[in-house]
Formats: C-alpha cells, sequence, structure tokens
C-alpha cells in the first residue's frame, strides 16, 4: 500500500562545483538566452550536428540539445532534412519570423 | 470564463451551477459535455491554461492509432463553448464546503493570466520575444517554454499566458520601481538598447543610478543566499555605458503635446524623474533650477570619481530631448503664485541642500564650512583651498565620506574623519568606509566634537568620545564621556552633520524639520494644484527613493490634470513579492557561478577624480546577467508589451475569487505519473537516454518537442530502444502493488509507432506479463511483435552507462534458464505507471464532511461494481482515473457512469423541491 506523503518539506538546496552532466534542467535551460549568441555564432559558419556545437562550445552535448531544440522550438534554427551517416542532424541558424 | 450564457446571480453574489466538474482531462470533459447536453448547467474548473489534460498531449490513442489531438480537440472546443458550460482556466478550487441539504459552496482561485483573453489572438509574438526560459511541462521538461506562453499548439482556449510567480525581490525592493530582474533578463539576451530602454520607463537617470545608487536590489537578490548576488547595478551602468557609447543614437521622440503645462522646482532625481514622466504624457514641462546647473544632488553632492558629470549630463539630455525646459540660476519661492504665471500644476522637489550647524563652539572660525558648499565647490570647479592643508571632516555618513575623498583627491595633506558612531553603526555604507580608509584617511569612530580653536582661523578641535548617540526614543541625543578627550590639528574642517529642506519661502504648510507637509499616498500639499516629491518631502534619502517620489509624484498630477480620484492603489504594483525560499527550492542542487569581483581601483594617494569603478565588459554583463534565477519567473522586461499586437498584456490583473453554489461535483483530477526517478536503479535524470513512456509519447507526438525522435543526451537517431515495463507499478519496493493498466498498451503502441517512424531501429520490451485485456487489444500486442518489436520476459535489475551514452541493461532471461544478462541499448523508456493525484480530499476538509480515499489514495466509491462514480458524500462523484488506473476507453465510461450518478441526484434534489414545495402550497 503506497503511503501519504503529500507533505514535504524540501530540504534547503545546496551549492555545488560543477559536476560534468549533472547540473540541474531548470538551471540549463534558463542558460538558453546566454547561449543563443553563442550558438548563433557558431552556426554562422555552417550547420552542425549536437555532438560538433558542443564541442565547439565546449559544453555537454545534452545540455546543447537543451538549447538547441529551444532554440528550434522558437524559430532560431532548423535542421537539415536527413541525418548524417553518423545518425545525426544538423542544425543551422534561419532567420526567424518577423526579425 | 468561456460561455458567458450562463445566468448570473447578482453582483457579489455566489454563482448557481448544478453540477461543479474540477478538472478537465477526458474524464472531465466527458462529464461536463454530458451534463451540459442534458440541460444542467455545469461549472468546469482546470488548473492549467488549457482543457485536455494527458490525453492531448499524446501522440496516439490505442489500439486505433488515431491521432490524439484529432479526437480530443473536438471535445475541448465543445467544452469550451457549449452553451450549459463555463470553463474556468488557470484556476483552482480552494475548498468545497457541504450546505446539508445535498447541495455543495465551492469557492475557487482564478490565477491572473496577466492577459485579456478576449483581446489576445493567440498569435504567439509574445511568446516569441520572451526572455526568461524554463522547462515546458507539456513536453515532459526536454524543451524549454517561456514565460509568457501559450500551454501547447492545440490549447484550448489558444491565449497565452504570462507565468509569474510574484514580483522578483529585486524589483520589489527598487524604491524607484525599476524592473531590476527586467533588463537583467534584457542583457542576457543582449538586448542593450530595450534594458535600456525599459529604465527609461521608469527614469531618465539611467547612467547616473548605474553608478550612484546604493542598489538595495542587489541586498534583495535571491542568488545572495547562495554565492553572492548579481552585479545588477552595474548591469545598468552597462546598459547606460552602452547606450551613451553608440554613436548615431537615434533621438526620442518628442510626444504630443496636451495643451497642459507643470512647473518643477528643483532639478535633483525626483524633479528630472516627475519632469520625464509627465513630458512623456503630452505635458509641457518646464524646470526651475536655483543652482547654475540641472542635476540637484547628482551635480551638486557627488563626487566626480563616483559620477561623472558627462554622465549626468547625458541623463539629463533625455529629458530635454523630449521637450523638456530647465531654467538654472531660478529661485523659486512663492510655490502657489506658479499657478498665475499659467501653470496647471506644480511639483515641488528641491531636496535638502541646507546644511545642518553643529552648534559647538569655535564653529564661526574660518576654515570651517559644510560639505554641501565643499562637495558642490568642487564639482562646479569653483576654486577650493585644501592642498597641503590638514583636512578635518566632521560626520559619519556617504556625505562625509565623499567630502573626505574628495579632499584627498585635491591634495589634503591629511584627512581625518570623525564620526559620533562607531565604525560598524555609521550610516555610510561599509564598502566606502572600506575605501576611504583605503585611500588614506584617518577615520576616527565613536568620537564627537567639543569645540574648535584657532584665531581667526580654524586651528585644531578637541574631540571627546561619544559613549551613545541615540536616545531610547531613537531620537538624535548623543551622549559623551567627557573625561575622554583628544585634539586633531586642523586647517580645513569639513562638516557633514546633516541636511535640510530649505522651504521658508515657499508659503507652503512645512514640519518642525522644515520639509514639506504632503500627502503620504498622493504626494499633494494644502494647496491643491501643489505637489512635493523627494528630500523636501521626506528629509534626505538615497536617490532612488527621491526617483521613486518623483514617478509616483507625476502619476498623481496626471490624475489631478485629468480630473480624475488620487487613487494611490492604482499606482502600486498589485502583485506581490515572491518567497525567495520558494525560488531556492526549484532546484535541488546549483551549480557554483562565483559573482563577479568588483572592479574599483583603489589608490592610496588618489590625486584625480577619474571613476574608481571600471565599466564591464560585455563578456562580465553576460556572465552577471546569466547568474539570474528568474525569481518571478516572468521578469517583467515588457518585451511581449512591445510586440503584441493587440496590446492586451496587462500586469495589473489581479487573482480572483469565485464562490458558487453547485447542486452536485464530480471529480475528474485524473492521475499523476510515477515518479522515474523513485527507481534510482534506472538512472532516470543521470542517464540522459533514460526516458519515461510519456517523453516518448512526446516525441512521439506531432507537437514533439524535437525534431524527431532522437537521444536527449546527444541527438543521434536511436537504433536500439527498450522498454522496461511496470515501473513503479505491480512494485512493493515503491509501495505500489497495483497493475496500472495503460503502461503495457501505451508502450505497446509506442513500439509500432517507433518502428513505422524508425524502421531500421530494434525495440526490445522487458516484461513480467503484458496485459492486453480490451477488445482489440491483445491483437494490437500481437501486430507489434509481428512488426519486429523483441519482447523478453524478465525483469531489470539495473542500469549502466557507457561512455558514448549507451545504457547496458542487466535482466533475468526468465525464458531462457534465468540466467542474468546484459544487453547495450542506446535509448531506455521506463513504462511508468499512474498514482492518485493528490490534494483531492483536502478540497472537503476533516470530519463529516470528509471525502473517503480508498487504500491506495484514490478517491473512493462506495462500490465500484454496483454503484461506480459515487463517493461517500452525496452528491460528490467521481469520474475517471481521479477514481483508479484506466485507459481512456474506460475514463469516458466511467464518467458516463458518474454522470448518470449527478443527474439522478440533481433529479431526486428537484423531486423533493417540488414535493415541498407542494405541501407549502
Amino acid at each position: 500500500m503506497m503511503t501519504d506523503d503529500t507533505a514535504t518539506t524540501a530540504p534547503r538546496p545546496v551549492i555545488r562545483d560543477a559536476v560534468p552532466g549533472q547540473r540541474d534542467v531548470r538551471e540549463v535551460i534558463r542558460d538558453e538566452q546566454v547561449m543563443r549568441r553563442q550558438i548563433l555564432g557558431v552556426l554562422a559558419d555552417g550547420p552542425l550536428t549536437v555532438p560538433e556545437l558542443a564541442a565547439a562550445l565546449e559544453r555537454p552535448t545534452h545540455e546543447v540539445m537543451f538549447w538547441v531544440m529551444g532554440l528550434r522550438k522558437y524559430g532560431w534554427l532548423a535542421e537539415d532534412k536527413e541525418v548524417n551517416d553518423d545518425g545525426y542532424f544538423r542544425y543551422e541558424a534561419v532567420e526567424r519570423e518577423g526579425s | 470564463m468561456n460561455s458567458g450564457a450562463m445566468e448570473r446571480s447578482a453582483e457579489g453574489a455566489p454563482l448557481k451551477y448544478d453540477a461543479l466538474v474540477v478538472g478537465s482531462g477526458i474524464g472531465g470533459m466527458e462529464s461536463a459535455l454530458k451534463l451540459g447536453d442534458m440541460g444542467y448547467k455545469v461549472l468546469v474548473i482546470e488548473k492549467d491554461a488549457s482543457v485536455g489534460g494527458k490525453m492531448i498531449l499524446l501522440s496516439k490513442v490505442f489500439p486505433t492509432l488515431d491521432c490524439a489531438s484529432c479526437i480530443s480537440t473536438p471535445k475541448m472546443a465543445a467544452t469550451i463553448h457549449h452553451p450549459n458550460i463555463d470553463v474556468l482556466t488557470y484556476a483552482q478550487v480552494d475548498g468545497i464546503r457541504d450546505n446539508g441539504d445535498g447541495t455543495y459552496h465551492a469557492k475557487v482561485t482564478q490565477k491572473p493570466k496577466f492577459i485579456d483573453e478576449a483581446a489576445c489572438t493567440g498569435c504567439r509574438q509574445c511568446e516569441m520575444a520572451c526572455n526568461v526560459a524554463v522547462p515546458d511541462e507539456f513536453n515532459a521538461d526536454m524543451v524549454s517554454r517561456r514565460a509568457a506562453y501559450i500551454a501547447f499548439p492545440q490549447a484550448v482556449p489558444k491565449k497565452a499566458v504570462i507565468d509569474r510567480a510574484g514580483i522578483s525581490p529585486c524589483t520589489y525592493e527598487c524604491p524607484a520601481g525599476i524592473k531590476a530582474h527586467g533588463y537583467v533578463a534584457r542583457v542576457r539576451s543582449g538586448e542593450y538598447e530595450e534594458a535600456f530602454g525599459l529604465v527609461l520607463e521608469t527614469t531618465p537617470l539611467v547612467g547616473s543610478l548605474g553608478r550612484a545608487c546604493y542598489a538595495p536590489c542587489e541586498e534583495q537578490c535571491t542568488r545572495g543566499e547562495l554565492e553572492g548576488p548579481l552585479p545588477i547595478r552595474r548591469l545598468k551602468r552597462f546598459i547606460a555605458d552602452t547606450h551613451y557609447g553608440r554613436d548615431g543614437l537615434t533621438p526620442l521622440e518628442k510626444p504630443e503635446q496636451n495643451g497642459k503645462k507643470v512647473a518643477v522646482v528643483g532639478s535633483g532625481p525626483a524633479g528630472l524623474t516627475a519632469a520625464w514622466q509627465l513630458a512623456r504624457q503630452g505635458y509641457g514641462v518646464k524646470i526651475f533650477e536655483s543652482a547654475p546647473q540641472a542635476g540637484g544632488m547628482l551635480r551638486l553632492g557627488i563626487p566626480a570619481y563616483r559620477l561623472p558629470n558627462d554622465v549626468i549630463d547625458d541623463d539629463i539630455g533625455n529629458v530635454t530631448a523630449i521637450g523638456v525646459e530647465i531654467e538654472t540660476g531660478k529661485r523659486v519661492d512663492d510655490i502657489p503664485a506658479l499657478k498665475d504665471a499659467g501653470f496647471d500644476a506644480v511639483l515641488v522637489a528641491t531636496g535638502t541642500h541646507k546644511a545642518v550647524q553643529l552648534r559647538v563652539p569655535g564653529e564661526e572660525l574660518g576654515g570651517i564650512q559644510s560639505a554641501l558648499t565643499f562637495l558642490a565647490d568642487v564639482k562646479l570647479g569653483n576654486p577650493v583651498d585644501v592642498e597641503g592643508k590638514k583636512v578635518l571632516v566632521v560626520g559619519g555618513g556617504n556625505v562625509a565620506i565623499d567630502a573626505a575623498r574628495s579632499a584627498r583627491r585635491l591634495g589634503a595633506a591629511s584627512v581625518d574623519q570623525v564620526s559620533l558612531e562607531c565604525c560598524e553603526e555609521m550610516p555610510a555604507h561599509d564598502f566606502e568606509v572600506d575605501e576611504a580608509r583605503a585611500e588614506g584617511i584617518t577615520l576616527h569612530d565613536g568620537w564627537g566634537i567639543d569645540h574648535f580653536e584657532g584665531d581667526s582661523a580654524v586651528q585644531h578641535a578637541e574631540i571627546k568620545v561619544c559613549t551613545c548617540v541615540f536616545g531610547d526614543d531613537g531620537r538624535f541625543a548623543p551622549e559623551y564621556d567627557e573625561t575622554m578627550r583628544d585634539t586633531i590639528d586642523c586647517d580645513v574642517v569639513i562638516v557633514a552633520a546633516g541636511m535640510l529642506a530649505d522651504t521658508e519661502a515657499f508659503g507652503l504648510e512645512t514640519n518642525p524639520n522644515r520639509t514639506l507637509i504632503a500627502d503620504d499616498e498622493t504626494l499633494q500639499t494644502a494647496v491643491p494644484h501643489v505637489f512635493a516629491a523627494g528630500d523636501v518631502v521626506t528629509g534626505p534619502t538615497m536617490i532612488n527613493s527621491a526617483v521613486g517620489h518623483g514617478r509616483r509624484a507625476a502619476f498623481m498630477i496626471d490624475k489631478y490634470l485629468q480630473g480624475q480620484e488620487l487613487d494611490a492603489s492604482l499606482f502600486d504594483e498589485a502583485l506581490g513579492v515572491v518567497d525567495k525560499n520558494d525560488v531556492l527550492r526549484r532546484q535541488d542542487v546549483y551549480d557554483r557561478r562565483e559573482p563577479l569581483e568588483s572592479s574599483a581601483i583603489m589608490s592610496a594617494s588618489p590625486t584625480d577624480f577619474a571613476e574608481t569603478e571600471g565599466p564591464m565588459t560585455e563578456d562580465e554583463a553576460f556572465l552577471g546577467a546569466a547568474r539570474c534565477l528568474d525569481c518571478g519567473v516572468c521578469s517583467e522586461c515588457h518585451a511581449c508589451v512591445d510586440v503584441c499586437p493587440a496590446d492586451c498584456i496587462d500586469f495589473s490583473m489581479q487573482e480572483k475569487v469565485i464562490e458558487a453554489e453547485v447542486g452536485s461535483v464530480v471529480l475528474a483530477t485524473g492521475f499523476s505519473l510515477f515518479p522515474a526517478d523513485a527507481k534510482p536503479q534506472y538512472g532516470f535524470g543521470r542517464y540522459k537516454n533514460v526516458i519515461t513512456g510519456m517523453q516518448m509519447d512526446r516525441l512521439l507526438a506531432p507537437t514533439r518537442p524535437y525534431n524527431a525522435v532522437i537521444r536527449p543526451s546527444d541527438g543521434k537517431v536511436p537504433d536500439n530502444i527498450a522498454y522496461i515495463m511496470c515501473t513503479g507499478s505491480r512494485d512493493d519496493t515503491v509501495d505500489n502493488p497495483l497493475c496500472s493498466k495503460i503502461c503495457c498498451m501505451y508502450s505497446v503502441k509506442q513500439n509500432q509507432l517507433i518502428m513505422g517512424a524508425l524502421p531500421l531501429a530494434d525495440v526490445t520490451v522487458y516484461y513480467i506479463d503484458v496485459r492486453s485485456v480490451g477488445k482489440g487489444y491483445d491483437e494490437f500486442y500481437q501486430q507489434a511483435r509481428d512488426m519486429g518489436a523483441n519482447f523478453v520476459k524478465g525483469r531489470v535489475s539495473g542500469i549502466t552507462e557507457t561512455d558514448e551514452g549507451n545504457l547496458v541493461l542487466r535482466y533475468e532471461d526468465i525464458e531462457n534458464g534465468s540466467a542474468l544478462v546484459e544487453s547495450e541499448h542506446d535509448m531506455v523508456v521506463l513504462a511508468v505507471g499512474v498514482q492518485p493525484s493528490r490534494g483531492v480530499a483536502e478540497l472537503f476538509g476533516d470530519g463529516d464532511g470528509a471525502l473517503a480515499l480508498d487504500d491506495y489514495y484514490y478517491v473512493g466509491e462506495v462500490d465500484e461494481d454496483l454503484d461506480p462514480g459515487r463517493t461517500n458524500l452525496p452528491g460528490v462523484f467521481v469520474a475517471g482515473a481521479a477514481a483508479g488506473a484506466k485507459d481512456i476507453p474506460d475514463s469516458i465510461l466511467h464518467a458516463g457512469a458518474a454522470v448518470a450518478q449527478a443527474a439522478a441526484h440533481l433529479e431526486r434534489a428537484k423531486v423533493a423541491d417540488e414535493a415541498k414545495a407542494k405541501v407549502t402550497s
């Protein structure tokens, strides 16, 4: 039988030094606005896959996924139609509607 | 409310409905539609911004593989447009009380959406412009959404909502009313001009405040609870420097004149801000300034090493650019008489430029002057003779520190400072005291002046130990130890003992301390057309307070001149400040991000008035702004306001409490998904390619968060996907022995969709047994097998991750001798089960009227076999998965049962009422 654990007394959050790959999702997503400029800068030279972008930015690939997909959702990036031989889509900067 | 077709109760009285439906998932919508079709008046309450529940977020439904959106949206639209149904989205039921006669009283809170729904066209322009990114709960946190958002593309109503948890502490704390969080968010997005424009909405003094403000915002910054606050003030300086440093600035537009004129007496922060605000609204504004240059205390009181004159000039240039006329060297004494000069209203904002005297023997000696005079002379370039002299500064406030540091720069041989207060209690800010000491100023804290001595000019001061500065009543009443004395040699004494308003000639009512008497809220004086703001009313304060007063005065003068009531509540922000602890609790762990170090360049022997604080580089500004926690969620950056074509954004909206009398209640609160991280051996949250069934459904949906089914870790198209069934179901280790009923079939559905989307991908399902009970379900399961899905009977005990992000599953291969086997996949989907929605019982409270839950915390039915939908409370019914795990067809069926029960209850009540009426007649 399940226990009624609705009463939560959340402990105070802790600060820690960066553990690669383990940042809170909220924190990663918050950085999207800051990373936009850098990502668009890197993509100015042509489309890249997420791992290629991550290498250029020196950031974890899963964090770059959040930013790329967020920027794609809001019209800053678009993907190639086909995946490359390694199974990755490439993403390029696009002119944003209304920009 | 959506339809507006209901008969309304009298103003203020509770609304009346036959039924209240709580929740608008498939069970709630079905209940409402059926009751509405029967002619009952229904109120639906939905906590999210759209109706539709979880079903609308699915890819397809099993076993027909119909598009979930295609079959949901007609029901959503029907619900919202039904003539007998009112729907409140973004609302919550606070409580439901039994009236004792089979009816109920419901209290509902409508959260403000900050959007005029009638005007919003759902164009998403606000969302596209918004500067705050948060996890998108409608996409299972796989991508961001914005603080201004439309829940999802098929949302009904398709209207934007602005997610505001409260006012961010930095913004709330600013006495000037500057949207600090807003301009930080703008800087973070690289929108420097827009950031400048946002501050301009409050005050023209962007550069001055960026340097000389004491930044109470930073004291309240939530990041200060972690490593240290954001450099909010310096970000403001950055946007001002960037703006003023641009080539070819676009001139500010002069607003169209409304024909009315306002005189502003005084050109300090309050006067300039008020003039700016009034001129922007079309008033003809003229500022009268007695000093030779405009700027008030900014110009005359703050040394150039803190606030250079060219920055003040730039800021004042904003004011004059929109048509404000400034006449300097013009002292105005008879304030009310300005009306005769053609001004419709007058604002007095003359500040406190009169020095308080020490009133000690020898104060009349030569070489003794006030700090205000000294600082003004220095700033205006008048001759000041302190070079090579021994300077004594008297006072412990910021003005005293400014005077001492200025004297040091002018070549004083020595600078001593005497303060009544001990160092920790000095009114000056700690950092200023530290900087003064670093520049070689000798501080004598806890000492007072007994007298000055000299022939015609001061030669030394006798000081004595101050034992107490303030009396028990908090008033200034220093006490001394007369036995403890010392002497300081000095050629020049600069006294900073306080500042007074110079109001005697104004012909207005004053307080004993000579400040003007004005209404605290409206700032109107006893002379109706005369208002007063800033230090002349409050006594000496900070620049930001004076700016806030000036802004308030402009608001009130505008109301006065329009003949409107001076309603202070319209000026203040309605929303409260967000709780910092709530902000911090949004994350379990924070990545350490050290604050930007101070850029102050200190010299032990400063020789000029060059700024001590250097400018921020763009990278520093970015890094500084990036530390913002978005406390209020929405930053109030007004990007949405700037782009909204329908002008429908309204930040003044407030929460509304709605009371309703209802004849019955249908609880359709659905279920919640099992939290996958409660099975840590599967690595959800740690291993990026371990996702939940709902996340895979989102990846397969037409409105998916990614462009395809790809791995969250790196965007690779997966070749080999595993499913782990019964995650959190039939599992005593997580206290849930129940089968969730839907996981097998939604996994089978996803298997088929994946094999359609990724024809080359392998799909392996690790299961205990497959439960495919339902019409066509077993055939659906067989179809997945026939398409190539590999079903392996065995429970997975754990997962590890390879360097490539692949996942190695360990499981017992039951059908092959129960061997312990490992297999590698590049993506794992956890078929998470369901849990009861919590908080439903709390709506009814404890005691006799309490709602009974079953042993598993679902809403209890008195007899789910023979009397489905009926709870222990007469007139309260449960529909769909709120009563236990159900798939969509069963939820609809169950909602039908609940509706029949509710209708029977309403009809019984009607018959009883009619019978009672018959007896009475």
